[in-house]
Order: structure tokens, then C-alpha cells, then sequence
């Protein structure tokens, strides 16, 4: 946590009177407006997680720190926890263990970091290859594949349509109507008008 | 912090060529996403855990979008008003207009700015913030809103400053969770505007004007070579506005060079623009390859020329306001 706000242009120090006022102000190194917001986090920093030591022999300790008084108990297995170890999710208290045993396989949704949008990847897949004219070949097919095996697959946490993958369901369909077209004409068209 | 079954609403968007950033609000937390192709990745800022939020104004840029639209509209005026061919007024002007309309947009939407939001354990950049009374806003909306989860910061600060050279270091503040740490750093050194920046700036613009003026001397008679050198002096004039930029300090310094840089690019394209469409009259009209220098010669020096003039005197008068102004750092 960082005990003093600097100007990200010159690296001045914001002076604390400019804290959440609401006029006008600029940085004195730089000149630049400056609006700075702080809250009481700011202040309260690592120290309101900081785990409080055993100092009687009847408290119960932390399952993972033994010299740590235990804050809470965890929701999924019932270990005792410190400060340190007692991760919120979704209101929920949870030690590390469960933690870990969330994200690999309940796949909690508020620990998502990262997710791969298919239906981007198909539209991808579809556009840019055509450039090169007989990539789409290969790709359609890639890309029809995407789409069926993903067509119920959340793409994201946040509100998202199918248009993607309509859009690229057709235009794989259409790159596949020409290449098959083509691939005919080749066939029957081209050794007949060589007769 | 839930993700799902909650409603988000967007705060702040922009888009790259690349992908997008976007900046979602929850109940409970800030919600920050960034797209790459086709990955999407979060990171989530509980609402009782953000410690500030600093907004700082990027002045380079703002020099960047007055001094580009006041390029763009000098091109565009040589382009529409001196040429009295209409297929070149068109080749120029329907370019110039577009960059001329989407400059406009981009100064009236106001001046760029950084965003940083620091909680206990990371600072981060929030890009999808680029504009200062975007900032401003979402500041402004969600600072209640993280009031509500954490308490109002109170301080009470003492009528004067506890002795000690440097006062802002010394200010105390008691809010509503615990004290401020004890040992905090003291503030990094002013950034003093020297004056051999403005000495520099003086003379990097007065060139400019000297050069700009040369350019519309030269109205044919004056040979090829010479106009080349001059050209040469230009460019080397604003490619030195660069880099003092770059090894000095100061706004008025990161002004300039944003100014020199949208010179060289908007006189690039002003300058192939204007080459394309006197071949293209040439191959027209069918004109011999030694009319055509000779046309080249006789009017290249002129309209950019009376950009770049223009740009001097422009850049003059604003070293002189800033020699004028007092340097609160004095």
C-alpha cells in the first residue's frame, strides 16, 4: 500500500489538503489538474488483515499458522482461521484449501480471472484467413467446430448475444458453399470443357 | 463479490484495434475487463478495499490535439481556398475535412488524462479512462458509493502545520480506521521549469517562422538544391524539438514536441497528398516530365510554407506567455 500520493506526471507528492477537495487543483510540481479520491483503506493499509498472536494457552490457533489466534471458522470445512487465512467469497469464509478446491473444480464465478470467448475466436477464425484465400479451407471447418461445441458455453460473466456466433456459423457456411462450388467445377466443369 | 446474478453497469469503455477495456460496476465491487482477441480477462476491486483514486491530466496530449487541429485546419484551407483545380481541391480536401472533423471531436471531448486505483495490495491503471471529464465523473459517482462501504475519510487537519521544513510531509489525518503509518517518505522534489527550455523553445519556433517564411520566398526561382536543404533544416529543426523534449521537463516543453510531431505528420501527408495529385494532373493533362518539376518547384515551397510560418508565430506567442507566467516553482 502506498503512503503518499504522487503526481503521475512529475512524481510530486499531492499534498494532503488537495485529498477529496472538490475544487480545481493543480500538482505544485507540474501544474497539471489533479483530482485525488482517498478513502479509508487508504489509511487502514495491510494492517487490518494482520493475524493477532496466541497469548493464552486455552485459544484456539489458526489450522495453518499455529501461533495465530483464530478470527473464524471456515464455512466449507469448519478449520479455524486467522486473520490471514480467512478469504471472503461471495460473503462466503473460506480457508485456502477450499479456496484452491473452488476454483479447480466448482469454478467459482468471483474468482475467474481469465476466459476465452469462442465465439471471438470463430469470427476470427473466419475474416482474417480470407485474405488469404485458401486458408478458409481449413479454418471454416475450425471454426464450425468452435461454434457447435461451444453454443451453450458462457463466453463471459458480463451480458453477452450470440450474434458472434451466428455471424460466424454463416459466413463458414458461406466459405465452405464456395471452396465445395469451386471444388465441383473442378471436377465436372474443367475435364468437360477440356473434351 | 458475486459475479453472477448480478446486474453490472458499464462505467467507461474504449476500444484498440487490438481488443477493449472496460470498466463495469457491481453492488459490491469495480469490475475492470480486459479483451485481447478473443480472451477476456477481470480483475475485481471490492468497493471497501479501494484506497484512492488519482486522476492527472496529461498536458503533452492536449498541446498534441490544439496544435494538430490547428495544423490540419491550415492545410485544409491551403488545400480548398489556394489550388483552383477541383479534382486536387478533392484528393486534399476530403481527407483534411475527415481529420479536421474527428480533431474537432477529439478537443471538444476535452483534455486526456492517467487514472490510477490503488488498493492494499496493487496500483492499477484503469485504462478505459482516457478523458479528464470522464474521470471525473466516475470519480464523482463512485465515491459515494465506496463511502457507503467504508466510511467517510475525516480529516482533521491542525489550523497550522507542525514545524519542519516541508509542510505537506508533516499534515496528519484521523479518519475512520486506524492512523496514518508513521513513517511516510517525504515528497519528491518540485520540478523546476528551467529557463533554458524557454531559451530553446525560442529559438526551435523562431526557426520554424525563419524557415516557413524562406519556403514562401521561394516561388520558383530559387533552385531545387536550396529547397531541399531548407526542407532538410525544417526536419532537423523538429526532430531536435523532439528530443529536447524527451531529455527535458517541464508542460511547455511536452507541448511543443507534441506540436512538432503532429507538424511532421499532418505535413506528410499534407506534403504525398499534394505530390499524388500534381502527378495525377500531369498524367492528365499529359504534361511533360520537366513541367511538372517545374510545377513542383514553383509551388511546394508556398502552402507549406505558410503552415509552418503560421506554426512559428503560434509557438512564439506561447513561449512569450509562458516566459511571462510565473513559474510556481520560483
Amino acid at each position: 500500500m502506498v503512503s503518499a500520493l504522487n503526481c503521475l506526471n512529475c512524481g510530486h507528492a499531492v499534498p494532503r489538503d488537495y485529498w477529496n477537495d472538490r475544487e480545481e487543483t493543480t500538482c505544485r510540481g507540474c501544474r497539471d489538474r489533479v483530482v485525488v479520491r482517498v478513502f479509508p483503506a487508504f489509511q487502514r493499509g495491510l494492517e487490518a488483515v494482520a493475524p493477532s498472536r496466541l497469548e493464552a494457552d486455552g485459544e484456539s490457533s489458526c489450522f495453518y499458522h499455529a501461533a495465530n489466534r483464530a478470527a473464524i471458522a471456515c464455512d466449507d470445512c469448519g478449520r479455524f482461521l486467522c486473520t490471514l487465512c480467512d478469504l471472503d467469497v461471495d460473503g462466503r469464509h473460506l480457508c485456502p484449501g477450499c479456496l484452491q478446491r473452488g476454483v479447480h473444480v466448482d469454478k467459482a464465478a468471483s474468482l475467474e480471472g481469465k476466459r476465452t470467448q469462442f465465439d471471438s475466436l470463430a469470427l476470427h477464425l473466419v475474416t482474417w484467413p480470407i485474405i488469404t484465400f485458401w486458408l478458409p479451407l481449413f479454418t471454416a471447418p475450425a471454426a464450425l467446430y468452435f461454434i457447435i461445441r461451444h453454443w451453450n458455453t458462457p463466453m463471459s460473466i458480463l451480458p453477452r448475444t450470440r450474434a458472434r456466433l451466428w455471424i460466424a456459423a454463416l459466413l463458414a457456411l458461406v466459405e465452405l458453399g464456395i471452396f465445395a462450388t469451386a471444388i465441383a467445377i473442378l471436377i465436372w466443369y474443367v475435364p468437360q470443357a477440356a473434351n | 463479490m458475486s459475479t453472477q446474478g448480478i446486474g453490472y453497469s458499464r462505467m467507461a469503455k474504449r476500444r484498440t484495434p487490438a481488443g477493449s477495456s472496460d470498466l463495469w460496476l457491481s453492488a459490491d465491487h469495480l469490475l475492470l475487463v480486459q479483451r485481447h482477441w478473443w480472451t477476456e480477462s477481470y480483475l475485481r476491486f471490492r468497493l471497501s478495499e479501494i484506497g484512492s483514486i488519482l486522476i492527472v491530466e496529461r498536458p503533452s496530449w492536449r498541446g498534441l490535439q490544439a496544435v494538430g487541429l490547428a495544423a490540419t485546419a491550415i492545410l485544409w484551407a491551403v488545400a480548398i481556398f489556394v489550388s483552383n483545380d477541383l479534382a486536387r481541391k478533392i484528393l486534399l480536401g476530403f481527407p483534411l475535412s475527415l481529420a479536421l472533423v474527428w480533431q474537432a471531436i477529439d478537443l471538444f471531448r476535452g483534455a486526456y488524462c492517467r487514472v490510477e486505483l490503488a488498493t492494499a495490495v496493487s496500483t492499477v491503471r484503469l485504462a478505459p479512462l482516457r478523458r479528464m471529464r470522464a474521470a471525473v465523473r466516475f470519480a464523482d459517482r463512485i465515491t459515494p458509493l465506496i463511502e457507503e462501504a467504508q466510511g467517510r475519510l475525516a480529516p482533521e487537519l491542525p489550523a497550522t502545520p507542525p514545524s519542519g521544513e516541508d509542510s505537506d510531509a508533516a499534515w496528519t489525518l484521523s479518519g475512520t480506521g486506524a492512523a496514518m503509518p508513521a513513517a511516510v517518505p517525504p515528497p519528491l522534489p518540485a520540478v523546476r521549469r528551467g529557463k533554458r527550455g524557454i531559451v530553446v523553445q525560442t529559438i526551435l519556433f523562431g526557426s520554424t517562422l525563419a524557415l516557413g517564411a524562406i519556403l514562401v520566398g521561394m516561388r520558383g526561382e530559387w533552385p531545387s538544391q536550396l529547397i531541399s536543404i531548407v526542407w532538410m533544416g525544417l526536419l532537423l529543426t523538429i526532430i531536435l524539438g523532439v528530443m529536447v523534449t524527451l531529455t527535458g521537463k517541464g508542460a511547455w516543453l511536452r507541448t511543443m514536441a507534441a506540436g512538432a510531431a503532429a507538424v511532421a505528420i499532418f505535413t506528410g501527408i499534407g506534403s504525398f497528398a499534394f505530390f499524388v495529385s500534381v502527378i495525377a494532373e500531369g498524367a492528365r493533362n499529359k504534361t511533360s516530365q520537366a513541367q511538372m518539376q517545374s510545377q513542383l518547384r514553383q509551388t511546394n515551397g508556398e502552402k507549406p510554407g505558410s503552415a509552418f510560418a503560421a506554426i512559428g508565430i503560434g509557438g512564439l506567442a506561447l513561449t512569450l506567455a509562458a516566459r511571462r507566467r510565473p513559474d510556481p516553482a520560483d
